[in-house]
This record gives C-alpha cells, structure tokens and sequence, in this order.
C-alpha cells in the first residue's frame, strides 16, 4: 500500500496524463445535474416523512421526546444536505490531493475502534462484541466505517487512474497486488476486527466496480470476484453469528434468528398493496427490530405498499442510473472512477438492504441509503453524492468513445478537436 | 488489451441493476399482494391481542332481622402459580419460595417436571391467596406466573347448602339456586381486542379495537332469613337427635308471597368443600327433589276440597265404624277410641281418622267412591293444589311427584281411599306447602321463591314483587273454615298450647307408611311430617311450616308424625312468632 502512495507521490511526470503539477485538468464547467438533487430529496423527504409517522412508536407516544426525536431526525437531515453542499463545493482537486490521505485517516479511525473498544477506552462504542461507533456525547455516535467507504472511493480512484494512465492497470504487480493487499487490509479491520460483513461488502462492491470502470481485464475480474467469494466463504465460517444468519436464509435457522426476517415480511405482506398509511405502522411498535434504521424498507412497505415501495425503488433506480450514466460522459479517469465507487457503495447498499429485507439474501445489517435514519450513513452518502453532484458541472455532451489499446481517451487530444465536450446545451 | 466491448461496462453495471431491481419488485408483488393474506393474517394473529374479560359470578345475600344484608355467598380472588420450564433459571430457588409461601397448597409432586422443558405449563400451586400471590410475585422469578381464578367462599359455612348448591372447577352451578340460575349468576364474557405493541401493551391505532365490558352475574338477595334459617338448622339437628334420626327437612314460608324464609335439609354440607362429599345424596334439597308420601298432613287438603265442591261442610258429621271396606281393601284407624262416635270434620282432624276423609271423599261422589268424586279429587289435587307439577321454584332438579289418574282401570278406589289421608300419591314438600299456605290464607296460590330481590347498580336493593298464580284454590269462606279447623286442633289442647302460648297457630301431623324396599309392601320405617301455620292476633296466616323426618325412631304407641315432627314445628313456631315480633 505504501508504495503505492508514495509512487503517487513522485508524480511519475512521463506517465502523467493527469497533469505533471497533480492537478486535474478540467473540462469546461456548465451547470450540474440538478436531477440529481430533485432524487436525492425526494428519498430523504419519503425517508422522512415515514420516520415521523412511527416517531411515537419509538417514544412510547410521549410528547415531548417524540418531538425531540423528530428535531434530531430533521437535522441529521440538514446535516446531510451541509455536508452535500460543501462536498459539491470543494473543488475537485482537493480530493485528487487529499485522497490518500483522508482514506488513512479513516483508516487508523476504523482501526483504533476495536483496539479502544478491547482496552475499554470511553470513546469506543460496542454492543454485542462489535465495536463500530465513537461515541460522540449528546450529538450521537460516529461510524467511521462511513468514513472509510468514502476515502476508498477517493483514494482508489486516484490509484487506478494514476496506473491506468502509466497503462499498468492490468499488471498484476504494481496495480492489483497493491490493490488487493489494501482490499484484504480493509476486511481485517472491518469484517474480522468489527465483524461488519454488510459493510466489508459494500467496500469490495466499490473497489469492483471501480475496477470494472477502470477498464480491468475481465480474467482478472474474474479472478478477482473468485478470490473475493473464498474470502467471503471463510468470514463467514469463522464467525458463529453469520453463520446463523445463512442458515436462516436458508431456512435452517432457529426461531431467534428468524425473528427479524420474519417480522420484516409481516411487515411487508401485511402491507399489501397500498400499504397500511402514514402513522399506522404496527411493526415500528417493537415488533420489527431495528425499524428506524436497516428495517426501514420493511416500514415503507407496511406504510406505503406495494405501490409505495415500486416508487422507492424507481427513484433509486432512476438516481442509481443518472450517477452511472455520468460515467460514458466524463473523459477524465479519475472522475469517471469516483463516480463509478459511488455507484458502487449506493448499488450495495440499496441491493443488500432490500435483498434481506424480502428475504433473497442474507441479512447484514446495512442502510437503505438516504432513507434509514443514522446521521454518519447520511453524513457521507450525502458527502460522495455532493462530489458527484460537483462532477456533474464536467460532463461532455457526447458519449466519450474509448480507443482500442487505451484505457481512457487522452482528455487532451479530445478538446483540441474541437469537440463541443463540455457544453450544455440546457447551459448554453 | 481488452477488445472493445459492443455494450460498455457502464450499460452492463446498469442492466445488472435494473435486472435485480426488477426481482426485487417481483418479489414484493409475490410478498405484498399474492401473499398478502397471509400475512395478513400472520400480523393480527401476533398483533392483535384479543382477551376475554371474565364476568364476575353474582353473590348471593341474605337479610337479618333488622334487615341488613349479609353475604351468603361470595367470590374470591385466588391465584393458581404456574411456571414455564422453558423460561426459568433457578429451579431450586422456585422450589423453595413456592414451598415456604404456598405451604399446603403446593403441589410438589409437579416440582420435577420444572426440569421437563419440553412442556411450557406446571402448576406449582393452586387456590393461593392475595397474599401469597403477592410474595410470590415481589420476588421476581423468571418464568413463574400467577393466574386469578374466583372461588366461592361461604361466610355462613353450611348454612342452606342445598338450597344454594355450590360451583364446580368449571364454574357451573351445581345443584340448588347455584344451578337454577347458573345462567343469570354467570354473566355474560366481555372481549378486550386491541392492536399491541411487542409488549402487549394496546395501541390507539387500528380499526381491529373491540371493547365490550363483561357484564358480571346478578347479585341476588335471598328471602331466606338468616336468624330463622340458623335456627331452624339448630332445632331441626337438635329433633332428629332426639328421635336417633338423621334425614329430615324443614320449610318456612310466608304464606302471603310465596317467599321462603327458611329451607334446611340434614344430613348436610360445606358448599366450600363438597368435593369431599362421598354421597351426592347429600347434595339433594329433599324438600323439592324428593317425593314422597306425606300421610296425614294431606287430610285437610281432603277435607278442604270436599267443603269447596260443598259435598260436605265444616260441621257434617259421620258415623266412625272404626275401619271401612273400600273394594276389597280394608281401611282402619290408627286410633280406635273414636269407633262408633258421630264425629265433625274437624274431629276428623283433630284425631286423625282416616274413616273420616274416605267418607268426605264418598260425598264428593255423592256417597260412593265412583268415578265423579275421583275426578273431582284428582281435579282438587292437581288444578288447585297443583300437585304432580312443578313450582318453579329456583331449585334446580325439581321433581313433580306421582298420582294416579281417576279413571285408571284397576284400583283406583283404593287408591283414591288412600289419597284422602297422603298415602299413595307422591308429592314433594315445596308442593304440599305451597297449597296448604293457598289453602288456608284465602285462597291465593303464590309462586314460591327463595329470592327476594336483585341488588343494583348502586348496591340497593329492588325487591321482586310476589307473583300469584291463582286465587281460588279454595273459597275465602272453605279457606277461612279450614284454617279455623287447624287452629282449633293446636288451640284446643293443652299439649299445644303450652308452645302456641295464646298465638293462632295451627297444624296438622302426619305419619306415612312406606314400602319396604325387601318385600315390596308396606311395613317400612315411618316417615314423620307436620304442617302448620302461624297466623297474626286476627288469624290472618303469616308462616306456613312444614317438617319431616324421615328415620326417626319413636316409642310404641306414638308416631314420628307427633313425636318426631310435631315438636320440631313447635319449636320453630315458637321461636319465629318471638323472632318476628307475630302479635296476639
């Protein structure tokens, strides 16, 4: 990993299509993609809104807590929004610099956890054995693993463009070796040391897809997923917990570990097709463990319907495919994997909450982004949306066509054929 | 170098979404709408809690003589401690809290199967009190639980066991009032139905909310008395000691409503433990499940329908041979220092000959037992006396006794004979006094009752007003004749009237033969009855009693009817005229 970071840092100037002082070159900016933003806050807003409606169920119906709850609630979600703002408004080469450096940190954030959780030190937050939170006082607890997913999509997007450009992508020593080492690295401290599978996926699922963008051979993809299932295969046999949870999925379980599924279909079925209404959630009543947060989809359907549900899930669909999309409209290769991480991260956690909740696939405890409520999930799926919302002022008008024998197209070259690349005509 | 791919990676990534996005949606539409019902029903069954809420039995009350209620028969709240083996922890300190809190009540035998996860219910212990319920339940053991159960208590122990019966485990009444009323004590269920939370604590959403209170059981207040109750069971055990017997009965009845005042019956019970009873003979209220033949107390039933129909009347005489022949049965006297007197109805009466009603039932005939003066006394018997049906009065089981019809080809003037003075005819006590209080108080037929009202809302009594179901029984005139004739038999003998002191008070004693259950005829022990009245300083009759023994043993020359009876009527009467204060 280090040699990596520091091969970064030498700035291999005879390699460097990405700009010799580090710094991108940046096509003409237009105005972004403001349906972005409309799907964003249409989630958030759905999100809300039935996280309201079952407030008095988690308050016991007392006043004034139900109204604390929703204040808190309402600023995680402002909170969110800052936090998209700013990250729309930092300029893009900042987390072309920094990249390395803020995925370190989270890092060592996510590493110290379980470390200061086994010492027992007061920050480290733990239930059940696993320590995944920092508690933070009054203001709630921090995720860091939250913070790690957003560095890694920073961080090995810089990677891949950096030895996409020096056209070692596919070699296996200077560009998958390294990778794969921080890939294993990352699921020691998060899925053995915080025993997060849902999350350790949800990271493999970026990397992924950010090397499927990056152009990687589709042998080495296959190798790569191999290795990533026997990987996965062994976590789950070393932990007694997941195993549990596999067996329920196949219906081996016993009737505890049943238990959450099997409340999330109640809630779902007896949904039904329009759903039960807004603020008649029975399941959010205790029924349904962890409603507010990775049960939330149950609620929606109990609340909303099938009906309801069909239009959550074509808002994703439909901002899952506008970040996608971006991709064939972006020359830089940096930016197009970013976006392709975020697609990544999103895409996980959408598939693997929904999959568990209707039962197709183990449970893993994860957030259905932009809806459950936890204020460091919002915090940094808001952050990587904002830099996708900044990217979104970059993209060409045509598709970007990608020439044989190159990984990606000489941004250079493209702009000085005259290209119209950058305009907009909603712009100009 | 890769090969340029015909569809880029990006509309692959995007197919392989829209492509699980559309199993996700499929799969919701198999989840929330084929599937629906089922879940449907799966989440009522867990979320909806529906509870019935058991009505609390109606109590029954009783009014001293100042007439304050006092409970006869109450409910009590009792605990049954179960435990669910699958959900405890600490076997040995369950065995021990139960043991030193529940004591007796405890039931050890079931303390090994606390090991036995495999079943989710052992009773530890059952009718435990509040209080036990209570130290049980302060220390907190996982998986131990209490269950309230009501149990009736009796405050008054014995008292009228077999008029009010008792409640099975099931709660069903048994015998007695108990039973007769089993439907009005019991109440009606209510339902408790509301959407839960996980804790089962109701919630204010949902359409699926059911409230309907269970309405709790009538409280009654008897027209038992409990002072003449009490002391007709103290006079009544302390006559058949007396006479070595050990089953007799005694009623009290006012005979202007019909009410019961007093209804004992020995051998006797304790309603709170009859399930230690042996015998479920003792469990019968003789006085309105067992017919009987009653003997002489039915002759001024006789003399008194013949009187009505006027074949005879008060002053008749006749010639008393002493012994008759009715068809080939010949009828005698017991006491045969009347032969060959010219005698009246009431001497008739008074000395109990049986010459005497035979000849009023001839008269009704028109001087012969034929079949007018059987079909008039079957009529007197069965439509004014309204013997062989039931009163309705609220015992349960309520026999309607047996006479045979006037035109029955073989017998019937015998028999008819026979009738005149009780024997062979059936009828049971509630019955006999029932028409004897129409007899002699005018002529009115009350219904019978034990109950004189039901307590309200508000804790008041509202009283059940009498119910009458004929008034000419007898003519005011044949009634007022025949009670006259009653009297005179007490007030005319000194023997009585030590007891009556001056008080109009009159009676009639009654000693039955019975067939002996080994050879099939007549020569059994005798059964001993008196019926009488006690009348105010105008004559106007206020208490109808009637006694019977059924095993006493008197000596040679008397009979149980005066010996083992008759003093227990003189005791009661006595007592009841001092008791309610009857003036003269």
């Amino acid at each position: 990993m280090s040699e990596w970071i520091s091969t970064n840092r030498h700035r291999d100037s005879s390699s460097s299509r990405l700009g010799a002082t580090n710094t991108l070159k940046l096509g003409r900016k237009h105005r972004p993609d403001y349906l972005l933003v409309v799907l964003i806050v249409a989630l958030a807003l759905i999100g809300l809104v039935v996280l309201f409606s079952i407030t008095p169920a988690l308050t016991n119906g007392d006043d004034t807590a139900t109204w604390h709850f929703m204040l808190r609630q309402g600023l995680f979600l402002v909170a969110g929004l800052i936090a998209f703002l700013i990250a729309s408004r930092v300029p893009l080469n900042f987390w072309h610099q920094h990249g390395t450096k803020l995925f370190v940190l989270a890092f060592i954030a996510c590493f110290a956890l379980p470390i200061m959780g086994w010492l027992k030190i007061p920050p480290a937050y733990c239930t059940l054995g696993a320590c995944r939170w920092y508690s933070l006082g009054s203001i709630g607890t921090f995720q860091p693993v939250e913070f790690l997913k957003f560095g890694t999509v920073i961080c090995v997007a810089g990677f891949l463009a950096m030895r996409a450009a020096q056209h070692k992508l596919n070699s296996f020593k200077e560009s998958l070796l390294p990778l794969a080492l921080m890939v294993l690295a990352i699921l020691l401290v998060i899925v053995v040391m915080q025993k997060d599978l849902g999350t350790g996926v949800a990271l493999v699922a970026i990397v992924l897809t950010q090397l499927v963008i990056a152009g990687v051979k589709p042998k080495i993809l296959t190798l790569a997923v191999l290795s990533l299932v026997v990987v996965g295969v062994l976590s789950i046999l070393i932990a007694p917990h997941r195993l549990a949870r596999i067996a329920t999925f196949f219906g081996q379980g016993n009737e505890v570990a049943d238990y959450h599924i099997n409340q999330a279909m109640i809630a779902l079925g007896s949904g039904g097709l329009t759903g039960r209404g807004l603020g008649q959630s029975i399941q959010a009543f205790g029924w349904l463990p962890e409603a507010i947060h990775d049960s939330i989809f149950a609620i929606l359907g109990e609340t909303l319907g099938f009906v309801g549900l069909c239009v959550i899930i074509l808002i994703f669909a439909a901002l899952l495919k506008q970040i996608i999309t971006k991709v064939d409209f972006i020359e830089n290769t940096y930016l197009r994997l970013i976006v392709a991480g975020v697609f990544g991260w999103l895409m996980a956690h959408v598939v693997m909450n929904i999959g568990a909740m209707t039962n197709l696939l183990p449970l893993t405890g994860i957030t259905l982004p932009l809806v459950s409520f936890g204020g460091t999930s919002m915090l940094f799926i808001m952050a990587s949306l904002g830099v996708v919302f900044a990217i979104s002022r970059y993209t060409t008008h045509r598709k970007v066509e990608l020439e044989k024998g190159d990984e990606r197209a000489n941004p250079m070259r493209g702009r000085w054929l005259g290209r119209p690349h950058y305009a907009d005509r909603r712009d100009h | 170098m890769e090969e340029r791919p015909k569809i880029s990676r990006t509309q692959w990534l995007t197919f392989g979404l829209f492509f699980i996005l559309a199993i996700f949606v499929v799969r919701l539409f198999y989840i929330q709408i084929i599937e629906h019902d089922k879940y449907a029903v799966l989440a009522d069954q867990m979320q909806i809690n529906k509870r019935t809420i058991n009505p609390e039995r109606g109590e029954f009350f009783v009014r001293d003589k100042d007439g304050t209620l006092t409970p006869l028969v109450l409910n009590q709240t009792v605990y049954t401690v179960f435990a669910d083996p699958t959900q405890i922890n600490d076997i040995e300190k369950i065995r021990n809290l139960i043991q030193q809190v529940a004591g007796g009540q405890a039931i050890t035998k079931n303390f090994d199967k606390l090991n036995d996860t495999s079943t989710q219910y052992v009773v530890l212990a059952r009718q435990v009190t509040h209080t036990q319920a209570e130290q049980i339940r302060d220390a907190d053991l996982a998986g131990v639980g209490l269950q309230a159960t009501s149990r009736r208590v009796y405050p008054e122990g014995s008292l009228a066991a077999q008029t009010l019966g008792f409640v099975n485990v099931d709660g069903e009444g048994q015998y007695g009032l108990e039973q007769y009323l089993n439907q009005e004590l019991t109440g009606e269920p209510g339902v408790l139905q509301s959407v839960t939370d996980v804790r089962h604590i109701p919630l204010t959403i949902g359409a699926h909310d059911v409230s309907i209170p269970a309405k709790n059981g009538t409280d009654y207040v008897l027209s038992i008395d409990r002072g003449i109750q009490a002391n007709v069971e103290r006079v009544l055990a302390d006559g058949l000691a007396k006479v070595g017997a050990t089953k007799g009965s005694v009623v009290v009845m006012e005979t202007g409503t019909g009410r019961i005042v007093a209804m004992a019956n020995l051998p006797s019970y304790d309603p709170a433990s009859y399930n230690q009873v042996t015998d479920a003979a003792i469990f019968q209220n003789t006085i309105t499940m067992r017919p009987y033949e009653p003997g002489s107390v039915i002759k001024p039933f006789t003399i008194g329908a013949a009187m009505d129909v006027g074949s005879i009347g008060r002053y008749s005489t006749f010639h008393n041979t002493g012994c008759v022949m009715i068809a080939d049965a010949r009828i005698c006297n017991l006491s045969r220092q009347f032969d060959g007197q010219i005698l009246d109805m009431t001497e008739v009466l008074r000395y109990s000959l049986n010459t005497g009603v035979v000849w009023a039932l001839e008269q009704m005939g028109g001087g012969d037992i034929n079949l007018t003066a059987r079909q008039r006394f079957y009529d007197y018997l069965t439509e004014h006396y309204r013997f062989v049906q039931k009163t309705n009065i609220e015992i349960s089981g309520e026999a309607i006794g047996l006479i045979m019809q006037p035109d029955s080809p073989n017998g019937a003037k015998v028999t008819y004979s026979n009738m005149t003075f009780g024997q062979g005819l059936n009828v049971t006590m509630i019955q006999v006094i029932v028409a004897f209080a129409a007899a002699i108080n005018g002529g009115t037929y009350y219904q019978p009752t034990l109950i004189l009202g039901t307590i309200n809302k508000n804790g008041e009594l509202v009283e059940q007003k009498p119910k009458t179901i004929a008034t000419d029984i007898l003519k005011p005139e044949m009634s007022k004749n025949l009670k006259e004739m009653l009297r005179a038999i007490r007030s005319e003998n000194p023997y009585t009237l030590q007891f009556d002191r001056g008080y109009y008070v009159g009676g009639k004693s009654g000693t039955a033969e019975t067939i002996d259950p080994a050879t099939g005829k007549y020569g059994g022990p005798t059964i001993g009855s008196y019926l009488g009245f006690i009348g105010d300083e105008t004559g106007e009759p206020k208490y109808a009693i009637m006694v019977r023994v059924d095993d006493g043993h008197v000596a040679a020359g008397s009979t149980t009817g005066t010996a083992a009876a008759q003093p227990i009527f003189d005791e009661i009467s006595r007592f009841v005229i001092d008791y309610e204060g009857i003036t003269k």
